[in-house]
């Protein structure tokens, strides 16, 4: 039997959503995206101490043998100073460089990757667990009892990790460079040379400009990777670490059982390729552009292809499979409930 | 326009079915009280109401498609869930800060006040707090929005009686201007008892009883019967009996109370006590277990 309620209470008809409510509406995203930071410091928290203690390192090796970078820097003749003052090597390629006696710019290339590495490292967590720790913490029913979309909700976080994390660890590199730049200026200073060269060897604006045309490349090209792992959050009972090595898996069997490597190909190229690789950006131990004297180590690499970066068709393809991987983040978040 | 409307819901997982076929209507201004088992078909209920989950047959939540139109919903409806949906690591002004930020009908003030009778402080974080705070927290967070209905599932599971009391007399005293609806499941069918205006029992995913509190109070009576007249009762066809202090107790449907009269002495029967005679021993079997 099922029976109904009729009651005869005659209710006033509520009243209707305030007129602000249609400009409010924009909010819930702004709202979103702080939400996502007063939840994950480590975001910008992370790459801020990588940042220090890598830029602490290499000051206390400026310090304890400032010669050297006067040296390094062409400010003193090569081979003026004794070797007491070296204290280790830095291997690139054929040549061995005195950590003691690091250049500003090598110095300003380690600090740059540290940051990099901290920052891809917490945003892939970040977005291991974007969808997942919601449900899990079951506060995912506090979360959706708000007039927040899951599309608003879903797109804050990928935001988070595609444009907020990326701005972070740009203003992060650029304190890093301008304080890196202050400590040899400093240093340099007190040995009684001159530390304009310095600065107009850096040239940071021209610098700091193709950075983040490489930056946006950046973001492009590793996008699908980050919506991937978002994705994967969004379905992965348990363990996403494992759901999210999936297709990596997948590729050792096609390698293996199929005796293929299309997948192979397409992960690593889309892991260790791009644009990121084959200009500046990144360069392994190795590299020609690493050795002293070599084009990196001088702030010389020349002129940015910056349009370049952005014609690669791969790219856009990325791009587009980041969007699928987003909108079917979007439709498991609208059916998603707590683990 | 009726608040909640629902005609042949029906919801299944796999071969499990969880609602089949309820027809429930909840005029606004009212508090109803959705009584069930476990896995009677509660949560599923609210969760369509609430557009969690898709559903099939006909349901329109103040006018509105609940699973198609959830975000236009979710301005005019609340809910609370559970005691422990907070998220922990947010620090009270946060939760605060946020709400009024994503909600146009929240009355920041109104929750500043709520919250100043309690001690809950704003910089604490909300994993510090005891479970009866976090549901302070949780109350006054809801009681500032201006929603026309309210949904509250289990809102005050594993919470000691002072707390069960203060949030049940807040709600009432704080919040429900008789304007206002309210969907309240628990399994303290007790502590509800007196401040809900209508009753739906859902059993197996269906709804078997639903009457608004007068209709309960005029239909069901619950009579203490003297040993002598226990035949002549038995005869007027109860519920149900069952035996307290030596006296049997025997639940009538609608009897004439002329006919009742003289048996023994009559009372309005607790709602637990008609769920049970309702739903029968297996549910009797439960509510001891839980009690």
């Amino acid at each position: 039997m099922n029976a109904v309620i009729r009651l005869s209470s005659c209710p006033p008809e509520s009243p209707a959503t305030p007129r602000r409510a249609l400009w409010l509406r924009r909010l819930p995203f702004y709202w979103s995206l702080r939400r996502e930071l007063w939840e994950h410091p480590s975001l910008y928290l992370a790459p801020l101490v990588v940042a220090g203690v890598v830029l602490a390192a290499i000051s206390a090796q400026w310090l304890r043998a400032p010669q050297m970078l006067l040296m390094t820097e062409g400010l003193r003749p090569l081979g003026s100073l004794p070797p007491q003052g070296l204290t280790g090597e830095w291997v690139f390629g054929e040549r061995h460089i005195a950590i003691s006696g690091l250049p500003v710019a090598a110095a300003h290339y380690m600090t740059n990757l540290s940051i990099v590495l901290a920052g891809v490292l917490v945003g892939s967590l970040y977005c291991l667990d974007a969808l997942q720790g919601e449900r899990r913490s079951r506060s995912i029913l506090f979360w959706k009892s708000l007039p927040v979309s899951d599309r608003t909700v879903v797109l804050s976080k990928a935001a988070t990790a595609l444009v907020m994390l990326p701005c972070v660890l740009f203003a992060t590199m650029m304190i890093a460079d301008a304080a890196l730049l202050i400590v040899a200026s400093a240093i340099v200073s007190m040995q009684g040379e001159s530390a304009a060269t310095l600065w107009s060897a850096a040239a940071l604006p021209g610098v700091w400009l193709d950075r983040l045309f490489i930056a946006l490349a950046a973001v492009l090209w590793y996008a699908p990777l980050l919506c991937w792992l978002l994705f994967v959050s969004g379905f992965a009972p348990s363990k996403p670490m494992l759901w999210a090595l999936a297709p990596a898996l997948l590729s050792l069997f096609e390698r293996v059982v199929l005796g293929k490597r299309v997948l192979l190909s397409l992960l690593g190229r889309r892991l260790f390729g791009g644009p990121l690789w084959t200009d500046r950006a990144f360069l392994l131990p190795g590299d020609d552009r690493l050795r002293p004297g070599g084009p990196l180590l001088n702030f010389d690499l020349g002129p940015l292809d910056r349009t370049g970066l952005f014609a690669s068709s791969e790219l856009w393809a990325g791009a587009a499979l980041a969007l699928v991987f987003l909108l079917g983040a979007i439709w498991l978040r609208r059916r998603a409930g707590p683990m | 326009m009726a608040c909640i409307e629902a005609k042949g819901l029906r919801k299944s997982f796999g071969s499990t079915v969880a609602l089949d076929g309820v027809d429930l209507t909840v005029e606004p201004g009212r508090i109803l009280g959705l009584i069930g088992r476990n896995g009677a078909g509660k949560s599923t209920a609210l969760n369509a109401i609430l557009g969690l989950t898709p559903f099939s047959g006909e349901l329109k939540v103040l006018g509105l498609d609940p699973w198609r139109e959830r975000d236009r919903l979710m301005l005019d409806v609340s809910f609370i869930s559970d005691v422990a949906v907070l998220p922990r690591w947010m620090r009270v002004s946060q939760a605060l800060d946020y709400v009024e930020g994503v909600h146009p009908r929240f009355d920041r003030a109104k929750a500043e006040r709520f919250l100043s009778k309690t001690e809950v402080q704003r910089k604490s974080k909300i994993g510090h707090l005891s479970k009866g705070m976090v549901v302070q927290l949780h109350l006054a967070l809801i009681m500032a929005i201006n929603a026309r209905l309210l949904v509250l599932d289990e809102p005050t599971l594993g919470l000691d009686v002072i707390y069960r009391k203060t949030f049940y007399d807040n709600l009432i005293s704080d919040y429900f201007d008789g304007e206002r609806t309210i969907v309240v499941t628990t399994h303290q069918v007790e502590e509800i008892q007196h401040m809900v205006t209508d009753l739906a029992f859902i059993e197996r995913g269906r709804i078997i009883l639903a009457c608004a509190m007068e209709e309960f109070e005029r239909r069901f009576v619950e009579l203490a019967v003297r040993p002598d007249q226990l035949a002549e009762a038995r005869a007027l066809k109860p519920l149900s009996e069952r035996q307290m202090l030596g006296r049997s107790m025997l639940l009538f449907d609608d009897a004439d109370p002329s006919r009742l009269s003289g048996l023994g002495e009559a009372r309005i029967p607790s709602i637990a006590d008609l769920f049970v005679a309702l739903v029968g021993a297996d549910a009797a079997q439960v509510q001891g277990a839980a009690a």
